[in-house]
């Protein structure tokens, strides 16, 4: 409820509006919190024996939302200490890998349905 | 000056729309709104009206034109009729909503079926929440009139909402009547060059009709009625500076001999030239009717309407459209949601004569005040009814 109301009050109250709902400046779409239609997120396994991210970024590539990013390792959700389970990998903190911008994400999975090495798991949001 | 002319309402409306300097006419033909645009093609092809004439496939199309071609900047006209205003439906939404000042004759059709070429207000109730400004003319003057004030009132910049104005079709559109057609400087005296408050400009970009997502669309909504409930100061002061260059003096809500009378014909349109003949007879015979003529539908004058039933005991109300399965006809329900609760409220007798092209003579608005009074006298009220039908 705390959280409803606070996202109301983000938005313009109806004078702010411009005229006819108008949208007079440019990249308001980012203003747009559109992932919240979700009812499962993508996540990946970035490092595993056989089904591990490859780091090919074909998920980026289908992605209809273009809401996959390329970010280092440490700002995923994943837990860079647990890397040392597995050293063949060679990942580190710093690496690179592909990560869903969860503010767009709308969970359609095609990421899951397209990665070459099914890396990508889709986990039902808890509502 | 103006020119005191015989002429066919339907011609001039077109030729008040030219006066206007209309800039793009987007419309397509049906009878009886035909002449108004036949006329504006012929204005065009002769060069007589510098402006684009389109001739679209359906009036879906005529409309999304209007859209596009107001939100461009353009002063926009078209006209419909019936099946054609209905076909507009969803558009005429979209207009108000992006709040595009587009101006429309809409000459009143029954809609179909059965099939009616004839009149009666079925369309233009059909378009009553459309959030466009609406108003009704009685004969060939004031449509003319209203063309101006369409125009004058949709690009002020406080108000940048379409306006629609009706005329009754045939029984209006095609009667010859002496008209005072204003010259073009009067016209432009009254009504100053089109400045659009915001328009589609490639220098300037914009995004006009985004959705409308759950947390902005309620929000939206809010802002259009409060457009349009906030234009009837601007509707009103059009038609005083109306009166000021042209002489002629309109009101939202217009009353006639209604000083002492216990009924009010409430009417719409060319029947309350009808009416007017007939409280001239029914006064002269004693019997306390007067009348009150509604010339502003959208936003409805609530105010205005109040202040003219002040006093009335009942109200013997005309509606000119089925509502079937409804409580009321559309104007009896807006008249009884707008009385309900207050103090010494009139009671409110319906009708729903004239449907169809039937025609309505003075014999039957002494049939509904007798049976108006008879309510007043104690008789039960009658359900609303087809006066006209034949039992």
């Amino acid at each position: 409820m705390t959280q409803e109301v606070k996202r109301q009050s983000d938005q313009p109250r109806w004078h702010e509006l411009a005229l006819g709902t108008a949208i007079v400046f440019a990249g308001s779409a980012r203003a747009c919190k559109t992932g919240d239609w979700r009812s499962s997120r993508p996540v990946w396994r970035y490092a595993h024996e056989t089904t591990g991210c490859i780091q090919c970024a074909l998920c980026t590539i289908y992605c209809p939302e273009g809401c996959i990013v390329i970010r280092p390792l440490s700002e995923t959700a994943f837990d860079a200490s647990r890397l040392g389970a597995w050293p063949e990998s060679g990942l580190s903190a710093e690496s690179l890998v592909p990560d869903a911008d969860l503010v767009y994400c709308k969970g359609c999975g095609i990421c899951a349905k397209e990665c070459p090495t099914s890396c990508i798991e889709m986990v039902p949001e808890e509502m | 000056m103006g020119t005191r002319v015989g002429m066919e309402a339907s011609i001039a409306v077109a030729e008040a729309v030219a006066l206007c300097d209309a800039d793009v006419v987007a419309a397509y033909p049906i009878t009886p709104q035909t002449h108004i645009v036949e006329h504006l093609a012929e204005l065009v092809a002769d060069g007589e009206l510098d402006a684009e004439f389109i001739p679209v496939e359906s009036e879906h199309s005529a409309m999304s034109c209007c859209v596009g071609s107001a939100a461009a900047g353009a002063r926009t006209f078209t006209a419909t009729s019936s099946q054609g205003l209905a076909l507009m439906h969803e558009i005429l939404y979209i207009a108000s909503a992006l709040r595009v000042p587009i101006v429309m004759s809409v000459v009143d059709r029954a809609l179909s079926g059965p099939i009616s070429i004839w009149n009666d207000h079925a369309d233009i109730m059909a378009q009553r929440d459309t959030g466009w400004i609406q108003t009704f003319a009685e004969n060939a003057q004031e449509a003319v009139d209203m063309t101006l004030h369409a125009f004058r009132v949709a690009e002020d910049p406080a108000v940048c909402l379409p306006v629609m104005y009706n005329l009754d079709g045939f029984i209006l559109s095609h009667m010859i009547e002496p008209v005072v057609m204003p010259d073009h400087a009067e016209v432009e005296r009254y009504l100053p060059t089109f400045k659009p408050a915001q328009r589609l400009d490639v220098d300037h970009p914009i995004s006009m009709g985004p959705v409308g997502i759950p947390p902005i669309y309620t929000e939206a909504k809010h802002a259009l009625q409060n457009a349009i409930t906030g234009a009837l100061p601007v509707i009103e002061k059009a038609w005083d500076e109306m009166a000021e260059v042209f002489g002629r003096r309109y009101h939202p809500i217009e009353t006639y001999r209604t000083d002492g009378a216990e009924v009010a014909l409430v009417t719409m349109g060319s029947i309350g030239e009808t009416a007017m003949t007939y409280v001239d007879q029914a006064r002269e015979s004693g019997v306390p009717v007067g009348l009150v003529r509604v010339r502003l539908w959208r936003p409805f004058p609530q105010a205005a309407f109040l202040d003219a039933v002040k006093g009335v005991k009942a109200l013997a109300v005309i509606d000119r459209c089925p509502s079937p399965g409804s409580v009321s006809g559309p104007v009896a329900a807006e008249l009884k949601g707008l009385l309900y609760g207050r103090s010494q409220q009139p009671r409110v007798v319906e009708f729903q004569v004239g449907l169809g092209g039937r025609d309505v003579p003075v014999q039957d608005f002494d049939r509904m005040v007798q049976s108006t009074l008879a309510v007043l006298a104690g008789r039960p009220l009658p359900p609303p009814r087809f006066l006209q039908v034949r039992e």
